[in-house]
């Protein structure tokens, strides 16, 4: 169940009315059995993968906090390898089966590793990462196993996170469960404005992103430098308006009922260098590899050559956790070594100069680098990246008709100029806000949060965006697909 | 917006139930939406651009030759060269996807405004359509159209699908569509007047394909039988014809010989062919004494490139004014060739 779709409006209108509807004990039943529909509306039969999972982490937390020495140890690496396994066979096994043809290919043997028809299960790699977190904190002491099942289960699987997160952590999210939730209108009103403008960094700006970036990227060999350049541009803005919109409608429809999500876009085409990019995007799961990978490798307290390795590890990782495919490893990596080139020049002592045009660099210089690599990111295979990145640097050709092609994409006939118009229109209203926030213009946060009526008149503007201006075809997000 | 801004302030105790807000909120959206739907339905098409569409053919005076069909019409003709080489004022009158079906709707539009009726109206007889289900596929036919035209649209694209989905398929086309063009109207208005000479391409010079391409081109038809709604349109623009004394003339255009030769596409030819002689009605196939074998004609599987509308233009021309000539003041003339 997409949440730009009219079967979701419904869902989530009778999900809340029974919310409140309910005494607050029975209010975490609901919410289960409406995330195992939610879940279901997928593919039904994967609802017995998660809660196999759910129960094999659900009795290790309990086994871990029982036991002392060793034996916590055996049962989290019982955790982390069965978790491990599950998305090793449904995201990763045919990816190392083609990986090892390829190698069988290189050598001369036959090509006979078996290849799995198998459909990825929606949202595995969020909530297989939300279980293990539950695991490593409950290790680490910093978390008591949670004793009631349906409980811990509506942590794995509360649905407004259950498909692309935030990744939360126990701590945050668990107590919530517990808590007799009132309804509280500033707190209603504002969970409406978020999925509201969630709803329009979805299919407003990223659905509209989304027609000229897949015309041109899917077709990269026709098209000309200059379109391949929009389109890695426009990959930009959709990739963030994509996630950070769902990411806005996941917390703004559990804020709805009182819960607090955490959050997971802080304006980061806004960054100064890379090490901040990461620290503003998709927060849950850059801190999730800080805490559980980078930190446990030794982190920066070790050599400087090991940290360098730690990072380059880290990055590769959740280059990998993205996608089954090399693109998403090198993209990974090459994030890796953009964080090591800072790191180095940092320890030579360079700097920005501390003035307007140095700001201005070092800003630029982080989105370019970005940029680049989300070329990677989009592209379909490596070649296709490496003739993208060739034909963008070789074909520098700048002519009127070549501007005229360049715009077509939009629409493929003779609206693309309206159309690209009034897109990159809505994205600077997008990003004028977005500046207005990260400056902390009072009005821009008043729209959110100082009156019900700035609120109020948000959320409808939002709505009148959305009819007049989005996509209203229901497509997936981005990140469902990993 | 949790990337703008942070917690929100408390600012009053919680209310009982948000049954109040939500239904002020709704009414509200909806009714501001429902203003602005309805200025834009009753007033759109009078920004539509006037040198193609509709709204152009509306606009012209005493025009002799109107072109009506697809984007296979919109590339098959030069309009400028079309005009030299047969002294009379032309326009295309062109809509991607334009089916039977949409035809018949403009030229029962354009009759009812004799002042606006072309003395002579060349029909798109692109056999592929014929046998397709009808459909609305390109949605500046409904900007461009004026509001009773536009409900007529809405009133038999909702008999035509008859499942829940053509209610957000309407929905999507009156609220959702053409707003760009609106918005940008003064800006984009004369970037359109640059795009187009009466309806036809200009400017951009699209190339052929390469042999490859050319050899793997397959033909767009979902059958080989024609469509009852269009078979159904095709006789009410006969009967329009006739009872109007409109004289009609149907041109296939050139199809990529891998195309052409397609059994479905041969035999929704012969059936245009059979309809037509029936009623005594010219039809032209552009695929005889072009040469269809070569890839630098066609731009892809339907459309073609700049050099075969240049070829195509100059061939129909003659075969234009040999047919006008040929008419007698009342009828259209009889030979199908």
């Amino acid at each position: 169940m997409l949440f730009n779709s009219l079967q979701f409006c419904l869902f989530f209108a009778v999900v809340t009315t029974l919310y409140y509807a309910l005494e607050w004990r029975w209010r975490w039943k609901m919410l289960l059995v409406a995330s195992c529909v939610f879940y279901m509306a997928f593919i039904p039969a994967y609802i017995f993968i998660l809660f196999s999972t759910i129960l094999i982490d659900y009795f290790m937390g309990m086994m871990i906090a029982k036991s002392t020495g060793r034996r916590r140890l055996i049962y989290l690496q019982v955790s982390i390898v069965s978790t491990c396994l599950v998305l090793f066979v449904f995201k990763y096994f045919n990816f190392f089966g083609m990986t090892v043809r390829e190698l069988q290919n290189l050598l001369g043997a036959a090509q006979d590793f078996p290849i799995a028809h198998i459909i990825l299960p929606i949202g595995l790699s969020f909530h297989t990462f939300q279980s293990l977190s539950y695991v490593i904190e409950v290790y680490r002491g910093r978390q008591e196993p949670e004793r009631n099942f349906g409980i811990y289960s509506l942590y794995v699987m509360f649905y407004p996170q259950l498909v692309a997160g935030p990744i939360e952590r126990p701590q945050n999210l668990l107590h919530q469960f517990y808590e007799d939730h009132r309804f509280d209108l500033s707190n209603f009103a504002y969970g409406l404005t978020l999925i509201g403008w969630g709803f329009f960094q979805k299919m407003v700006i990223a659905d509209r992103a989304a027609v000229y970036v897949n015309s041109v990227y899917n077709q990269w060999s026709i098209h000309s430098g200059l379109s391949l350049l929009v389109a890695t541009l426009l990959f930009a803005v959709q990739i963030y308006a994509d996630f950070a919109g769902y990411s806005c409608i996941a917390i703004g429809c559990a804020r709805v009922m009182g819960i607090q999500l955490m959050t997971n876009f802080n304006h980061p085409y806004f960054s100064k260098s890379i090490g901040e990019f990461w620290q503003r995007w998709h927060i849950s799961l850059s801190t999730w590899f800080r805490d559980y990978v980078y930190i446990p490798l030794g982190g920066n307290r070790v050599s400087v050559s090991r940290h360098y390795v730690n990072l380059l590890l880290t990055f590769a990782i959740s280059g990998l956790w993205h996608g089954a495919n090399w693109t998403f490893v090198i993209w990974g990596t090459y994030n890796g070594v953009l964080l090591v080139i800072e790191s180095y020049f940092h320890s030579l002592g360079w700097r920005y100069p501390r003035n307007l045009i140095g700001n201005i660099l070092r800003r630029t210089v982080v989105l370019v680098s970005i940029c680049f690599g989300w070329i990677f990111f989009r592209a379909d295979s490596l070649e296709a990246a490496v003739g993208i990145i060739r034909r963008i640097a070789t074909d520098t050709s700048f002519s009127l008709s070549s501007v005229e092609f360049a715009v077509l994409p939009f629409s493929g006939d003779n609206t693309a100029f309206a159309v690209g118009l009034v897109t990159c229109l809505l994205i600077a209203i997008m990003f004028m806000l977005e500046i207005g926030a990260e400056l902390n213009f009072r009005k821009v946060r008043g729209l959110l949060h100082y009156s019900l009526s700035y609120q109020f008149a948000t959320t409808l503007a939002m709505f009148e965006f959305i009819m007049l201006f989005g996509v209203l075809r229901a497509s997936a997000f981005i990140y469902f697909q990993f | 917006m949790a990337t703008i801004v942070s917690t929100p302030t408390q600012e009053r105790s919680s209310t009982r139930t948000g049954w109040p807000y939500l239904g002020k909120l709704a009414i509200s959206a909806f009714g501001i939406l429902l203003c602005l739907v309805t200025i834009k339905f009753f007033t759109e098409h009078l920004l539509a651009p006037r040198n193609m569409g509709l709204n152009g053919a509306l606009v012209q005076r005493n025009l002799d030759l109107l072109l009506i069909g697809s984007s296979h019409t919109r590339q098959s003709y030069d309009i400028r060269l079309l005009e030299k080489t047969t002294g009379l004022s032309a326009f295309a009158l062109a809509y991607n996807g334009d089916d039977l079906k949409t035809m018949s709707q403009i030229i029962d539009y354009l009759v009812s405004r004799p002042d606006r009726c072309p003395r002579y109206i060349v029909v798109e007889a692109y056999s592929a359509l014929l046998g397709r289900k009808p459909d609305l596929q390109d949605p500046r036919y409904f900007f461009d159209a004026p509001p009773a035209l536009k409900m007529r649209i809405i009133r038999t694209y909702l008999s035509e699908h008859r499942r829940p989905s053509a209610l957000l398929d309407v929905f999507d086309l009156v609220v959702n569509r053409g707003n760009e063009a609106i918005v940008t109207y003064p800006v984009n208005s004369l970037l359109l007047k640059r795009l187009a000479y009466r309806g036809g391409p200009t400017g951009i010079k699209t190339p052929g394909v390469s042999a490859e391409q050319f050899s793997h081109f397959t033909s767009d038809a979902t059958s080989g039988q024609p469509d009852p709604v269009q078979l159904a349109a095709l006789y009410r623009i006969i009967d329009i014809a006739e009872h109007h004394n409109i004289s009609v003339i149907f041109i296939e255009s050139p199809l990529p010989k891998p195309v052409s030769s397609d059994p479905k596409i041969q035999a929704l030819k012969a059936d245009f062919r059979e309809i037509l002689e029936a009623h005594h009605l010219r039809y032209i196939n552009g695929d005889l004494d072009f040469p269809n074998s070569d890839p630098s004609m066609f731009e892809d599987n339907n459309h073609l490139s700049a050099a075969g509308r240049e070829k195509f233009t100059l061939d129909v021309s003659a075969d234009l004014k040999t047919w006008i000539a040929s008419l007698p003041k009342n009828r259209a003339a009889a030979i199908s060739r």
